[in-house]
């Protein structure tokens, strides 16, 4: 354990002191001190943005979640290939340390920075609701922990693609792509569930459904959903019934299923680390 | 119980590159071992197999009687890599306290340590991070590290490469100290003069087999010199 929370704590030193790091947090303050002018000005809100709360909901699961997932794969891209080719690694492992301990503290430090991000935004918002008179926001803080959850899956996956690939920007890269299909096989998962899907090929997407990773649906992101699906009518995924409902039987299955996803990712890390060559 | 015992050590890459085509050797307990050869005879690789970074294809390995494939195998060495990394935002001293708990060192040990090795090494800027530091710099950083929490064994992979006179002779300083101590040492150089100065015994590599190994008096004639003998011995193989 001491290995593990040894190669966290230097890790975490080590992103803490790059300049990308930095530069999102400035750039988020900026941005929170954009969103308190925007909503003081009540009337802009009003005719643009909605209420201010309705602002900071579709800010949070809008542009600050792609703010927080870049910040995700950037702090995991390197987790495994890059110090496993440039030595970094060797000196850590000649050490009376295993890799998938190193691999570990790797993964224990991007979450540690994933969790700080998602707190650090979440206080902005916060901060940007009370400036505009709005009390504390429950349904706010319970979308930042599911997307701390989910970006924690997704570091994981960057760091199981960076067992496989050195490159950093490559990994990144795979990511992402990773990331666009899970979504496409969701939407298609969907459409199984309304039953646009059926017969073989539904079986089919059923099946890559169940083994690709899950995200936890945020409640925020959820209640927009069901706004638009209650204001609109086109389009079966709006009609159709509860986004939760239709991604599992019940949350809790999704949340147990979600959280071993991430266990059989860590572990796949880990032992593709443990079989790795270092150059 | 000697530190190091190799048999019949086989290493092939994955691209079917022989690397170690039966290497055995025995390391002694507090000797300072030569590991000799060209470029390309398989030195760091066998240097790799012992710490466990390189999984040998067959043979065995013991490292203070236990295998390589535990960690534990190397509680009490220390590495200095041919080709040191370290986190480029750390500076030394957060290198060294990094790597003092992982090597398990106790806190107040690892304290005093670190300050005597980073002042021999020349490394007492404190708010200097590695990577502003010049590769001479990142070689004595890696040395230093290399003696932290009292090995008992020091594997050394081309200690003296990027140093200057002076450094070369503080590490051979150093060398001679570790070994008065009893440390055991393995060092893998190309410098001749170097092995022939502090070394008990050395092997000469040559693609991955040992040629030749067993103290220097036996290998070398009288009248001649390690690095003739050296170069007759790979000449011949050639």
């Amino acid at each position: 354990m001491n290995a593990i929370l040894s190669v966290a704590a230097s890790s975490i030193r080590e992103h803490s002191r790059r300049k990308l790091l930095a530069f999102f947090m400035l750039a988020s303050l900026a941005l929170m001190l954009v969103f308190i002018v925007i909503v003081l000005r009540a009337e802009d809100v009003g005719g643009t943005f909605g209420t201010p709360t309705q602002f900071v909901n579709t800010i949070s699961s809008g542009v600050l979640g792609l703010f927080a997932l870049i910040v995700a794969i950037a702090v995991s891209m390197g987790n495994v290939g890059q110090p496993f080719t440039n030595g970094e690694a060797m000196l850590i492992v000649s050490r009376p340390v295993a890799r998938w301990q190193f691999v570990a503290g790797k993964l224990i430090a991007s979450a540690a920075i994933i969790l700080a991000t998602c707190v650090v935004l979440g206080v902005e918002m916060q901060v940007v609701l009370l400036a505009a008179g709005d009390g504390i926001s429950k349904i706010l803080w319970l979308h930042w922990l599911v997307e701390g959850f989910n970006l924690i899956v997704i570091a994981s996956i960057t760091t199981l693609l960076s067992t496989l690939i050195s490159l950093p920007v490559v990994v990144a890269v795979v990511t992402v792509i990773v990331n666009q299909i899970v979504g496409g096989v969701g939407t298609l998962y969907r459409l199984v569930v309304l039953d646009v899907f059926g017969g073989f090929i539904g079986k089919v997407i059923e099946v890559v459904w169940w083994i690709t990773p899950k995200y936890l649906t945020s409640p925020l992101v959820e209640e927009q959903m069901r706004t638009i699906g209650a204001s609109e009518s086109s389009g079966p995924a709006l009609t159709g019934p509860n986004p939760s409902d239709m991604l599992v039987p019940n949350s809790s299955g999704l949340v147990a299923w979600a959280i071993a996803y991430l266990a059989v990712v860590v572990v796949l890390s880990g032992v593709l680390a443990e079989r790795k060559e270092l150059r | 119980m000697n530190p190091v015992v190799v048999r019949d050590l086989v290493k092939h890459y994955r691209k079917g590159a022989k690397a170690l085509g039966g290497v055995s050797l025995e390391l002694r307990e507090g000797e300072t071992f030569g590991l000799l050869g060209p470029n390309g005879a398989g030195k760091t690789t066998f240097v790799k197999c012992i710490l466990g970074l390189a999984k040998p294809t067959s043979g065995g390995i013991a490292v203070f009687g236990r295998d390589t494939s535990n960690p534990a195998s190397r509680a009490v060495v220390g590495f200095a890599p041919e080709v040191p990394k370290f986190p480029d935002y750390l500076t030394a001293k957060e290198v060294m306290a990094f790597h003092a708990r992982l090597a398990r060192v106790p806190k107040e040990q690892a304290r005093r340590q670190s300050e005597t090795l980073l002042e021999e090494a020349e490394l007492t800027e404190q708010k200097k991070r590695v990577r502003s530091f010049s590769k001479g710099m990142v070689r004595r950083l890696a040395l230093a590290q290399a003696y932290l929490g009292d090995p008992k064994l020091v594997v050394l992979d081309e200690p003296t490469a990027d140093l200057d006179p002076i450094g070369r002779r503080d590490v051979r300083n150093k060398l001679m100290r570790l070994k008065e101590q009893g440390v055991a040492i393995l060092l893998n150089s190309h410098l001749l003069s170097e092995v022939e100065r502090v070394c008990d015994r050395v092997a000469i590599m040559h693609k991955g087999e040992i040629l030749a190994i067993g103290t220097l008096d036996e290998l070398v004639p009288e009248g001649t010199d390690l690095e003739t003998v050296f170069v007759e011995l790979i000449e011949s193989r050639r």
